[in-house]
């Protein structure tokens, strides 16, 4: 156990300093709030853009006289009888841009903006918003301005569980943004770290260090420490992550955004057991990719096999929206690879039955303890073999004829060498 | 057979071989076995490690040295026999006793000396602060003392094998097992690993290495084993083997005719014609002959000695140029 845990203790330090991990951990999170506030700060730029031209000018030339005496008129604007009047102004630098109504405006909507440059969009907002204001007040009296503004006030009724969501925009959050953002949290989350645990196995390879290694400790301690070691890093990761998604919920430009993302406990906690054992599921074949293979990059080769296998639900993601409790994602709940994602997607979306939920952690674990054991014996064989790069023939080759091969391979090598 | 003519090195093991034993055997490895694929690396080898000696493995490239070390320490599995360490199993708690150099050198590269000798010495069971202290001393004993926050990457190659022998011992191993412990060193490096592994030998520490440097062997081992294509070849106390191997002949060194003497079949220049190896008939003792040429007033007779092979001449003997097969 002590073994176990200074192994653990070790790996996690060591990779916790690596420069990628800095980058991903703190540096993408960063990053993101980052580019929330930059985002923010320029659209709060272009409405107090509006005050950088200075004064706007308008000319209203409908037959109706939409403007002829207006409510709710921005401070900056200045009525014009005509655009001679209004050109003479914008030439004297009084207006920085001004607009014409023109004549058949409620039949056409034609409204022309003159200026230098682009006009910012602020500005023109503020006149649409001032053209329905007083649009609006041409309709009979006892229909409300509001209601014109602002013409439904939706409630969705989820028929399955006759839940109710408070508008639309909550609705398209909760239901595209939370699988999304979970999964993608989760998907980064492991694969930072497994990726991490194979190329520190073929690291250890590379350098030797395996032999020393292999005989201070035995093979299981080194693999359980090392998977429990990187998983605390991994969930390092996740809580990070969590923290910076929680600052950008919290600052004011994400409310507008994220404000219908909410997180329920059960759903947290089936997320973290996911996590967890789909950690432990990824890592073991990683750990496992890393003893067979003699180069990192020979190992991402078949790593990223594994990992196209674990987005299948983001790339099917159109069955879990069309119906979450549909075939293909109740298959991707119970095949073990992509289970983490598919539950994680499909909660949001629906009820799942707990019953599948409940198989498909049993599946999950259950091929987990076996791809543990698996990894530990292709470990154990595969801990010495090192040197040249081997063939993709070649190490298929190995792994199916199992011990006697590998361990020939590896010593023809030596004899090479 | 050819005359094997270095006999100027008589006796340079003897001062080694009086030295006080303990009969229990720290390694025991009875008939094993290793075949890989159809090439077989071990073939029913068998030989015991002594308490507190040295004991040099030696054979050509390929003859299945590093795969019986290997097969000690338990890292690879023997398809048959057994294999004792300790007087048993090879257990977790008896690894804590072992220190192992392999052949081919491995440090974490980007970790700083400090920390990569005291999480090895934990591993082996030390306490941080005991390790942090031993790799302090250690490596100010070879030089290396200001290297502490040093990372592997940055030391030179003989700095890194220096660390790696530190590594090996820093635990106070019982038993050190050194695939190659001097390759690549030059003679001061080297000189210095020696001195720190006699030391440690002193104090009881067995050591098992495997070299090809026959003359460190003659310098340093009580015992050896020579293996060829996996099978056994010689295997004894040093000086024994040495003596098998002699040869009935004789080096002179002196003047006069030595052919005249009575017994010697042929005679050979040594050392640019300084001493000359006299190779005997059958039947004649040195003795005699060394009679002959005491009374003989055509000679001067500077030195007497038996013609002892080296190591050298009795691994190219037995190994028969193998080394070119297996490389």
């Amino acid at each position: 156990m002590r073994k176990i845990w200074l192994i653990a203790r070790r790996e996690y330090l060591y990779n916790f300093r690596r420069r990628s991990f800095l980058f991903t951990a703190f540096g993408v999170p960063l990053f993101s709030i980052g580019m929330m506030f930059v985002i923010f700060t320029l659209a709060e730029n272009t409405f107090a853009a509006t005050g950088q031209l200075g004064s706007v000018g308008y000319v209203d030339l409908s037959e109706e006289g939409v403007l002829a005496s207006p409510t709710e008129q921005p401070e900056e604007y200045i009525a014009f009888a005509s655009e001679e009047e209004a050109r003479a102004a914008f030439d004297a630098g009084e207006i920085g841009a001004y607009f014409v109504i023109r004549p058949n405006y409620l039949d056409s909507g034609l409204v022309d903006a003159y200026g230098h440059d682009a006009i910012p969009e602020g500005i023109e907002d503020q006149l649409e918003t001032f053209l329905q204001v007083n649009v609006a007040r041409q309709v009979p009296e006892n229909v409300p301005t509001a209601r014109l503004l602002n013409p439904m006030d939706v409630t969705v009724i989820d028929l399955r569980t006759g839940a109710e969501m408070e508008d639309l925009n909550a609705f398209i959050v909760g239901v595209i943004f939370r699988p999304i953002i979970f999964g993608m949290i989760f998907l980064m989350a492991i694969s930072t770290t497994s990726q991490f645990l194979m190329s520190g196995v073929v690291e250890e390879k590379e350098n030797r260090m395996m032999e020393i290694l292999a005989t201070s400790s035995t093979p299981l301690q080194l693999l359980w420490g090392k998977v429990l070691g990187l998983g605390a890093l991994g969930l390092t990761q996740v809580v990070l992550w969590g923290v910076a998604l929680f600052v950008i919920l919290n600052t004011q430009g994400g409310t507008g955004i994220l404000a219908g993302m909410s997180f329920t406990a059960d759903y947290i906690v089936v997320s973290l057991i996911y996590f967890v054992l789909g950690y432990f599921l990824y890592g073991a074949v990683m750990v496992g990719i890393g003893a067979a293979v003699t180069a990192e990059q020979e190992g991402r080769q078949f790593s990223t096999v594994f990992a196209m296998i674990t987005v299948l639900p983001f790339m099917l993601s159109i069955t879990f929206f069309t119906d979450a409790n549909g075939t293909i994602p109740l298959i991707l709940s119970l095949f073990p690879l992509t289970a983490p994602l598919a539950v994680i997607m499909r909660m949001p979306l629906a009820t799942v039955p707990v019953w599948q939920i409940i198989l498909s952690m049993v599946l999950l674990a259950l091929s987990t303890v076996l791809v543990m054991w698996l990894a530990a014996r292709v470990f154990r064989l595969g801990m010495l073999m090192y040197g040249k790069n081997l063939s993709l023939r070649e190490i298929v080759r190995a792994m199916r004829e199992g011990r006697q091969t590998m361990t020939s391979v590896a010593h023809a090598q030596e004899q090479e060498a | 057979m050819r005359l094997l003519a270095l006999g100027n090195r008589v006796g340079v093991c003897l001062g080694v071989q009086g030295k006080m034993k303990n009969s229990e055997n720290v390694i025991q490895v009875e008939q094993i076995n290793k075949v890989f694929g159809d090439h077989v690396a071990v073939d029913h080898l068998s030989f015991e490690v002594e308490q507190g000696e040295v004991f040099a493995f030696l054979g050509p490239n390929g003859a299945g040295k590093t795969t019986t070390l290997r097969i000690i320490l338990d890292i690879l599995k023997p398809d048959s026999g057994t294999i004792s360490v300790f007087g048993g199993p090879l257990t977790e708690e008896k690894k804590n006793y072992i220190g192992y150099m392999p052949e081919e050198r491995g440090l974490y590269r980007n970790v700083p000396l400090e920390d990569l000798l005291v999480y090895l010495g934990t591993l082996k069971g030390m306490s941080a602060s005991d390790a942090r202290k031993r790799a302090t001393d250690l490596l100010t004993r070879v030089d290396l003392g200001g290297y502490l926050k040093k990372k592997v990457s940055e030391l030179s190659k003989g700095m890194q094998q220096k660390v790696q022998f530190i590594a090996t011992i820093l635990h106070r191993p019982r038993l050190i097992i050194a695939d190659e412990p001097f390759s690549g060193l030059d003679p001061v490096n080297t000189l210095a690993l020696k001195d720190l592994m006699l030391d440690l030998h002193k104090d009881g520490m067995t050591v098992v290495m495997s070299t090809h440097q026959m003359w460190q062997v003659e310098e340093m081992a009580d015992r050896l084993v020579m293996i060829d294509h996996g099978r056994r070849v010689l295997y004894g106390p040093v000086d024994e083997v040495r003596r098998t191997y002699a040869q009935n002949a004789v080096v002179v060194e002196g003047e006069g005719d030595w052919a005249a003497i009575p017994g010697v079949k042929d005679v050979r220049a040594n050392d640019s014609g300084r001493t000359f190896t006299l190779r005997l008939a059958e039947g004649v003792k040195p003795d005699d002959v060394m009679r002959d040429l005491a009374i003989s007033p055509n000679h001067t007779v500077r030195s007497y000695a038996l013609a002892v092979p080296s190591l050298n001449d009795i691994f190219i003997q037995v190994a028969g140029g193998g080394n070119g097969n297996h490389a």
